[in-house]
C-alpha cells in the first residue's frame, strides 16, 4: 500500500481524466445507436472497414518483420550512436503524419528518389494503391514496434545469451530460441500497438496514398469525408475505431508470459 | 475583431481585402478562419461564431441560409471547373477521351467540397470514371499533386489554374467551363460586429472589389 | 599437440577489465575438479567468462583437451558455442520461457542419456514445471542437468550453491558431486565457501586481485595458508562425527553440543575460530562445550592471534593479540576452550571418499 494522495492532487487527476474522457463520451452520446448496424453496412463503410483491416494487419506484419531486426541491432548499440538511431526511429512517432506522408512521397512517390527508379525499372507505382496505404501505415507503426521490443531486449540479462552459447547454440539459435521467445510479450504488445496505430493512421495515408474509395480510403479517411457529408456514418465508424483501439489497449496487459 | 469564415479558394483575395480593411477602417481588426466550405458549415453547425461567411457552392449557401442566423446571402463571384494535367503531360495535347481510358491517375476534391461536386457532375456528363480518382481534402491539395506530378490530371478551379506558376496545362475544349461554382457572402445577424461586417461585405461587392476579383480570374455571376 | 594431452585445461589468461588486471595460469587434469576461491572482485567470474570466450584474451592461451581455443598471438579465437565448455551460473539462468524438460533438451547432445541424468539429479517430477515454479535448489539441479546434457568437455560452475539455504545446499552439493563424478572429465567450480570447495574439489585455486596466490590440495590450503585471505577463509574448524541427539559425537568420544536438529547419520560440525573463547580457569556455570586443551602454537596474523590447540578436540581459536598477551599463551599452556552451542553449525557430511 502507498500513502493516500493529497486531495488537491486527486482533484487535478480527476480533471485530467475528464478532459480525456469527455470528448470521447460526447462522441458516443451523438451516435445514432439504433441505426448503427445499418450505417456500418453501407458500401462506403464496408469498403473502408475491409480496407483498414487488411492494410493495418499487413502493416503490423511488415513492421514486425522489419522492426525486430532493427530492435535487435538497436539494443546492441550504445552511447551517441544508439541515441541518434533511436531519435531517427522515433521521428515518425512525433512528426505530424502529413509531413511523414510528404516525406514518403519524396522518397517513394512517382518522382521520388526511390520511387522513380522503381517505376522506371518495374513500372510499379506505389502511391494511390493498396501498397501505398500499407507503406504509409508501416511508416507510422514501425516506431511503436521497435521501441517496445528494444525496451524488452535491453531488460534481458545478456548472460542468457552466454548460457545459450555454452549449450552449443550459434548466433541464430540464440536469437530465435532464446532472445525472441524471452521477449514474446513485447513482440505481441509491439505488434498490437503498431496495428492500432496503423488502424488510426490518417495524415500520412491521405498525403501519400490518396483517398480512393475501395482502394485507399481507410476508415479514418472515410470518417474525415463523411464528417461533412454523412455525419451519422462518420460517428458509426468512429465507434468502430474507438472500440478496437480501446480493446487493444485494455487487453495489452502483460498477459502473454506463459508463467504465473 | 471581425471574424471571417472563408472558403479556401477565396484565400488570396480575402487576405488582401481583410488587410486593406484593417488598415483603412480604424480599430476593425480581422481574423480569418480558412477551410473548405463543408468544414466551415460543420464548424458553424457545432456553434462556431462568425461575423461574415464566404462560401463556395450553392448547396452550401442554401444550408447556411437554413441555419437562420444570417442575412440573405449575396452571390458575388463565380469560377468554372478546369481539368489540368501534370507538367510532364503538358505538351501531350490530351483530351477527355484520353482520361476515359483509365490508365492515368487523377485527383479531385472530396464530394463535400464544391470543387469535388463539380468534378462529379462533369464526370457524369462526359462519361468519365471517377472510381480510381483520389479525393483530396481541398482544391489546393489537388493542385499541388498535379504540379508535383504525383498524379497525371486533376480537377481544379480555373482561378487556381490561372494563378499557378508552374508548367501545368489545361485540357482545351473539355466543356468544363460550363460547370461553375458560385461564391456567396453572408453577414451574421445580431452580432456586435454587424456594422463592421456590412462595411466589409460592401467593399467586396463594390466596383473596386469586382475589378480585383476579375484580375484573379473570377467572373461576375 | 600430443595425442593424449597431459592436461584437460591448460590456460594462461591475461586481460584487463575495468580496474581488474587478470593474469592467471591454470592447469586442470583429466577427471579433476578444481575449486576457484577468492575475495569478491578478484576476477573469478571474469576468469570463467574468458575461458568461455565471452571476454577476449589480451594475451595468453587456452588449450582444452589438446585443442587450441584461444591464442591471441596466432589470431585464434573459437566462438563460445564451439568450445564445448559447460557453464552453471550462480542463479541458474534457466530459460524462463521453457519448461524444465525444454531447458534440459536445449543443448542436449544427440547421444546423451538424459534419463539417467534426470534420475541422478532427481528431476523426474519437475520436468513439466517452468523455472519460476522451482526452488533455488531445484533451479541449480536443473541448470546442472542442462549443462551436462550438452555433453561438455568440461564444466565451469560459478557459485552454484551460493543462492541456496543450508539444507538445500548440502543436498544440492551431494547431487552435484555425484553428477560431476558420473558425467565429467573435469570441472572448475567457483565458490566462496570452503565447505563446498572441500566437498567437491581435489584442488583449490585461490585468486586474489587477478592473480593466483595459491594452487594446492585442500589440506595444504588449510594447513599452510599463504595469505591472510586464505587463512581467514580456511580458518573454519570442521569436525566429522555422528549425530547423537543435538550433539555431534566424534570418533574419539568428544561430544560437541549444537542447537540444530537434523536427520541422523554422519554430520560435520563447523566452528568459526573467531567464536572459540579461551579462559585460563574453568568458566563459571560450566557450559556444555568446554574442554581443557593445550596450546600447540600461536600465529600472528595482523591484529589477530590464531591459537592452535590440541586436547579432546584439535581446534583453532582466533583471539585478539591483546587477549593472547593477557593469557600469556605459549606452547604447552593449558587453557579452557569454550564454544557456544549456538555457534556450532552442522552439515550433513558429504565428504568425498
Amino acid at each position: 500500500m502507498r500513502a493516500p494522495l493529497p486531495l488537491r492532487v486527486r482533484l487535478v487527476a480527476l480533471v485530467a481524466l475528464v478532459f480525456i474522457a469527455a470528448p470521447l463520451l460526447s462522441l458516443l452520446w451523438r451516435v445514432p445507436w439504433p441505426r448503427l448496424v445499418d450505417l456500418l453496412a453501407s458500401d462506403v463503410v464496408t469498403d473502408a472497414l475491409l480496407l483498414s483491416l487488411v492494410t493495418s494487419l499487413a502493416a503490423a506484419v511488415v513492421a514486425l518483420s522489419l522492426g525486430i531486426p532493427l530492435a535487435l541491432s538497436l539494443a546492441r548499440m550504445n552511447g551517441f550512436v544508439a541515441s541518434f538511431v533511436r531519435a531517427v526511429i522515433v521521428l515518425p512517432m512525433i512528426l505530424p503524419p502529413v509531413v511523414g506522408g510528404a516525406a514518403l512521397l519524396f522518397a517513394f512517390g512517382r518522382n521520388g528518389l526511390v520511387g522513380s527508379v522503381v517505376s522506371d525499372l518495374t513500372g510499379l507505382v506505389v502511391p494511390y494503391t493498396l501498397t501505398g496505404v500499407i507503406v504509409a501505415n508501416t511508416f507510422v507503426a514501425l516506431p511503436f514496434v521497435v521501441l517496445t521490443i528494444e525496451g524488452a531486449l535491453r531488460a534481458i540479462d545478456p548472460r542468457f545469451e552466454l548460457a545459450a552459447a555454452t549449450l552449443g547454440a550459434n548466433e541464430a539459435r540464440v536469437i530465435f530460441r532464446v532472445v525472441l521467445p524471452m521477449v514474446r510479450p513485447a513482440l505481441i504488445a509491439g505488434g498490437f500497438l503498431g496495428w492500432a496505430r496503423a488502424l488510426g493512421e490518417f495524415g500520412a495515408t491521405i498525403t501519400f496514398a490518396g483517398n480512393i474509395q475501395g482502394k485507399t480510403q481507410t476508415l479514418p479517411l472515410a470518417v474525415f469525408v463523411a464528417l461533412e457529408t454523412d455525419r451519422e456514418a462518420a460517428l458509426a465508424m468512429s465507434v468502430v475505431l474507438i472500440s478496437v483501439s480501446l480493446l487493444v489497449l485494455v487487453s495489452l496487459r502483460d498477459r502473454w508470459w506463459p508463467v504465473r | 475583431m471581425i471574424r471571417l469564415f472563408v472558403a479556401s479558394s477565396m484565400t488570396d483575395y480575402m487576405e488582401q481585402v481583410a488587410s486593406e480593411h484593417s488598415s483603412t477602417q480604424a480599430g476593425a481588426a480581422t481574423e480569418l478562419n480558412i477551410a473548405g466550405s463543408g468544414t466551415l458549415l460543420t464548424q458553424l453547425d457545432e456553434g462556431a461564431i462568425a461575423d461574415l461567411v464566404i462560401l463556395a457552392g450553392r448547396d452550401h449557401t442554401r444550408r447556411l441560409q437554413e441555419m437562420g442566423s444570417f442575412l440573405s446571402p449575396i452571390e458575388f463571384a463565380s469560377t468554372s471547373l478546369s481539368v489540368i494535367v501534370s507538367p510532364a503531360l503538358s505538351n501531350a495535347n490530351l483530351s477527355i477521351r484520353d482520361l476515359r481510358a483509365g490508365d492515368l491517375q487523377g485527383a479531385a476534391c472530396v464530394v463535400s467540397a464544391p470543387c469535388g461536386q463539380l468534378a462529379d457532375e462533369f464526370a457524369t456528363a462526359t462519361g468519365l470514371e471517377m472510381r480510381s480518382v483520389t479525393r483530396e481534402p481541398n482544391v489546393r491539395s489537388v493542385l499541388a499533386k498535379v504540379e508535383r506530378g504525383e498524379v497525371d490530371f486533376g480537377f481544379v478551379y480555373r482561378t487556381d489554374f490561372l494563378a499557378a506558376a508552374t508548367d501545368i496545362a489545361e485540357i482545351k475544349d473539355s466543356g468544363a467551363e460550363a460547370f461553375n461554382t458560385f461564391y456567396s457572402l453572408a453577414v451574421a445577424r445580431d452580432t456586435p460586429n454587424m456594422a463592421q461586417a456590412v462595411v466589409l461585405a460592401e467593399s467586396i461587392t463594390s466596383q473596386y472589389g469586382q475589378t480585383r476579383l476579375r484580375q484573379l480570374g473570377f467572373e461576375h455571376p | 599437440m600430443t595425442d593424449t594431452p597431459e592436461f584437460l585445461l591448460d590456460a594462461g589468461v591475461v586481460l584487463q577489465r575495468g580496474d581488474l588486471h587478470l593474469n592467471a595460469e591454470l592447469r586442470v587434469q583429466h577427471g579433476e575438479v578444481v575449486a576457484v576461491m577468492g575475495p569478491n572482485g578478484a576476477g573469478k567470474t571474469t576468469l570463467l567468462h574468458a575461458l568461455l570466450g565471452w571476454l577476449p584474451l589480451q594475451s595468453g592461451w587456452i588449450f582444452v583437451d589438446g585443442e587450441t581455443f584461444e591464442a591471441p598471438n596466432e589470431d585464434i579465437a573459437t566462438p563460445t558455442h564451439r568450445r564445448g565448455l559447460g557453464m552453471v551460473f550462480q542463479d541458474g539462468l534457466l530459460f524462463p520461457h521453457l519448461r524444465v524438460a525444454g531447458n534440459i533438451r536445449f543443448g542436449a547432445a544427440p547421444n546423451k542419456d538424459l534419463t539417467s541424468l534426470i534420475e541422478t539429479l532427481e528431476l523426474s517430477s519437475l520436468l513439466q514445471k517452468y523455472p519460476s515454479e522451482l526452488s533455488a535448489g531445484q533451479t541449480q539441479r536443473v541448470a546442472l542437468a542442462r549443462t551436462l546434457a550438452a555433453g561438455p568437455k568440461m564444466v565451469l560452475l560459478d557459485e552454484p550453491l551460493a543462492s541456496l539455504d543450508t539444507t538445500g545446499r548440502s543436498r544440492a552439493r551431494d547431487l552435484i558431486g555425484t553428477a560431476l563424478s558420473e558425467n565429467l572429465s573435469g570441472a572448475l567450480i567457483v565458490t566462496h565457501d570452503p565447505v563446498d570447495a572441500f566437498a567437491l574439489a581435489q584442488r583449490v585455486v585461490v585468486l586474489e586481485n587477478g592473480r593466483i596466490s595459491q594452487f594446492d590440495s585442500p589440506e595444504a590450503i588449510q594447513s599452510q595458508p599463504q595469505s591472510r585471505w586464505v587463512a581467514d577463509l580456511m580458518g573454519w574448524n570442521i569436525f566429522r562425527g555422528m549425530r547423537r541427539g543435538t550433539s555431534v559425537l566424534m570418533p574419539n568420544g568428544t561430544e560437541i553440543a549444537t542447537t540444530g536438529l537434523q536427520a541422523d547419520g554422519e554430520v560435520a560440525a563447523m566452528i568459526n575460530p573467531a567464536s572459540v573463547a579461551l579462559f585460563p580457569e574453568r568458566p563459571v556455570g560450566s557450559p556444555r562445550n568446554s574442554w581443557l586443551c593445550q596450546v600447540r602454537g600461536v600465529q600472528l596474523l595482523g591484529d589477530i592471534a590464531r591459537v592452535s590447540l590440541s586436547g579432546p578436540l584439535n581446534i583453532y581459536a582466533d583471539i585478539t593479540t591483546t587477549a593472547a598477551a593477557e593469557l600469556a599463551l605459549k606452547e604447552g599452556t593449558e587453557v579452557w576452550v569454550t564454544v557456544k552451542a549456538t555457534e556450532v553449525l552442522t552439515e550433513l557430511d558429504s565428504s568425498r571418499d
